[in-house]
């Protein structure tokens, strides 16, 4: 449904994207991670046409999209990362205008509009003027005006910022449940927001792609060397140990819990790590695998692109 | 087409709801009142000449005293007060960023120009109609040439729509109101002036400016007589002014960093 070709763009000297292919299927969220200036906003300006890469090409249902290309254009809902609304429009004429602009009229305009407004919970809200919503009910109407012509294609750039935690629950199901339909990307800088609403994560760094896979293989993928969180005392001996032990990398210690992250190294197991602490006299109360996050993931992945 | 009626309409009714559109619109009303309640005035002592003789009534009309040198003073509001309707338009959506979302709808770039100079030129209409109710309630009491006045009224609306339309170009061109105001303002009275300085510079010079000068094809409707050459004229700035501001669009919606981008 969404295809990227070899995109690439430049500002200047600057590679903004290189070489960024990618595709997105109905039923799908690819969700678009990345540092600042990784590449994520002039990438999604890319795909739904505000931008015109230097090369490489966007194609939104098998159509190319370009200047002309209103007929790719009216498969796209797009939500910028800033909300732009009419404030002196209610939220009921903004969404009109929205499916009236996507050749929507008469009963199906009507329908649409009541369909958008109710799916986004805005019922309360219809006849009230933007400028006088909330931001949560302003973030809503956003995504009604991208959904009020039931568009294949979505794309949602940082749908939740800005909200409150409330309020983020409530986009976020939203998202889940128009998803089941659509081919949509989703950029975010809320980690645990791409782990639960994408079915796979791109993650962009200065402009390449250095990820692309779900959220679990690249767990699994970047957890080749186990790393195990360890609660033993006392805290000061069982340090020493873990640092005078070979093959074992003490990657984090709090003194607070007594607790201990660590990578284990092909010559030592986890029975033998903790034979060892027990017969140098610490007792040792829990120790359990860790699994990498996506933010972990994340973290990783761009900390060996920036040492690559 | 059906998209070009959609900006229309949206335009519509945010104009309804903008102040300063009504503030244009009392603007235009007060001044106009102001200038024909003077000229009526004059009017009206004036005729004192007639009954003494000293002045042929056939030079005493109501289009040449009233109509004509208010057309004139019409022209002169309007060229203030119509780059400030116009000057939020594409500008405002710029800079709040609305065009990210007009330019990613399914919409032309020309739709969205024509549905936006409609809608101002519409407005702009209206404005003119009910300003020229003086003029129609003038003519209950004292006889008017309605054709000359009609045509004057036409003329009016023609410059209106070429000083909207270069107004609305220089929206097309910046995300800062206050600085597409200054450039259309400027624009306008520079082809005001032009007619000003025709008449001092030589050939050919003087014949240039006055084919650029606003006052010489507006005039020519306010003295009754229907000038093709003026009517093209006016109407092909009009198409001119709205053809480059679809350009501009065209061009800046490929550059443009957007609202976060800035």
């Amino acid at each position: 449904m969404i295809e990227v070709r070899k995109l690439s763009h430049r500002y200047g000297p600057v590679h903004a994207v290189r070489e960024l292919s990618f595709r997105v299927q109905k039923g799908q969220v690819l969700g678009l991670l990345g540092p600042n200036g990784a590449g994520k906003s002039t990438t999604m300006r890319a795909v739904v046409g505000l931008l015109t890469p230097t090369s490489g090409q966007v194609l939104l249902g098998g159509q190319e999209l370009s200047a002309d290309s209103a007929a790719a254009r009216a498969l796209l809902g797009y939500l910028p990362e800033q909300v732009p609304l009419y404030l002196e429009l209610t939220v009921e004429e903004f969404i009109g205008f929205a499916g009236q602009a996507r050749g929507l009229s008469g009963a199906a305009l009507r329908s649409a509009v009541d369909q958008a407004i109710e799916r986004c919970g805005l019922g309360e809200m219809r006849r009230r003027l933007i400028g006088y919503c909330s931001r949560g009910y302003r973030q809503r109407t956003g995504l009604a005006q991208a959904l009020v012509a039931d568009p294949p294609v979505l794309v949602l750039d940082e749908p939740t910022v800005g909200l409150d935690p409330r309020q983020v629950a409530g986009i976020r199901d939203m998202i889940e449940e128009i998803a089941k339909d659509k081919a949509v990307i989703l950029s975010t800088h809320i980690l645990p927001e791409a782990s639960r609403l994408c079915d796979r994560v791109l993650i962009l760094n200065r402009g390449r792609c250095v990820a692309d896979d779900t959220p679990a293989a690249l767990s699994r993928a970047l957890g080749e060397r186990p790393r195990l969180k360890l609660v033993a005392t006392p805290f000061e001996q069982v340090r020493q140990q873990l640092q005078a032990l070979e093959h074992v990398q003490l990657a984090q210690a709090q003194q607070q819990d007594s607790s201990f992250e660590i990578e284990l190294g092909p010559g030592i197991d986890a029975a033998a790590l903790v034979s060892a602490l027990v017969g140098s006299g610490c007792a040792v109360s829990e120790i359990r695998p860790e699994r990498m996050g996506l933010e972990d993931v994340f973290l990783e992945l761009v900390a060996r692109e920036e040492q690559a | 087409m059906s998209t070009t009626g959609a900006v229309f309409r949206r335009e519509l009714r945010s104009a309804s709801r903008q102040p300063v559109v009504w503030f244009v619109s009392g603007a235009f009303l007060t001044l106009h009142a102001i200038f024909f309640t003077q000229l009526m005035q004059a009017y009206s002592q004036n005729s004192v000449s007639i009954l003494s003789g000293t002045l042929k009534m056939q030079d005493f009309t109501l289009l040449d005293r009233v109509v004509r040198p208010l057309l004139v003073a019409d022209t002169f509001i309007l060229l203030l007060l119509l780059p400030a309707l116009v000057m939020r338009q594409l500008a405002e959506e710029w800079r709040s960023g609305t065009s990210d979302l007009l330019l990613t709808w399914p919409l032309t770039e020309s739709g969205i120009v024509l549905g936006k100079f409609l809608a101002s030129l519409l407005v702009t209409a209206l404005m003119i109609l009910a300003a020229s109710l003086y003029v129609v309630w003038a003519g209950f009491f004292v006889p008017i040439e309605w054709p000359g006045f009609l045509l004057g009224q036409f003329g009016l609306l023609l410059y209106a729509s070429s000083v909207l339309a270069l107004s609305l170009c220089a929206s097309s061109g910046t995300d800062n109101p206050a600085i597409a105001f200054a450039l259309s303002f400027m624009g306008l009275l520079a082809m005001i002036v032009a007619g000003q300085w025709a008449a001092s510079a030589g050939e050919p010079w003087d014949a240039v400016l006055k084919l650029l000068s606003f006052s010489g094809h507006v005039g020519s409707f306010g003295f009754g007589e229907f000038r093709l050459s003026s009517a093209v004229w006016l109407l092909g700035l009009t198409l001119l002014f709205l053809f480059m501001a679809t350009k501009i669009i065209g061009r800046r919606r490929w550059t443009w960093p957007g609202k976060a981008g800035r």
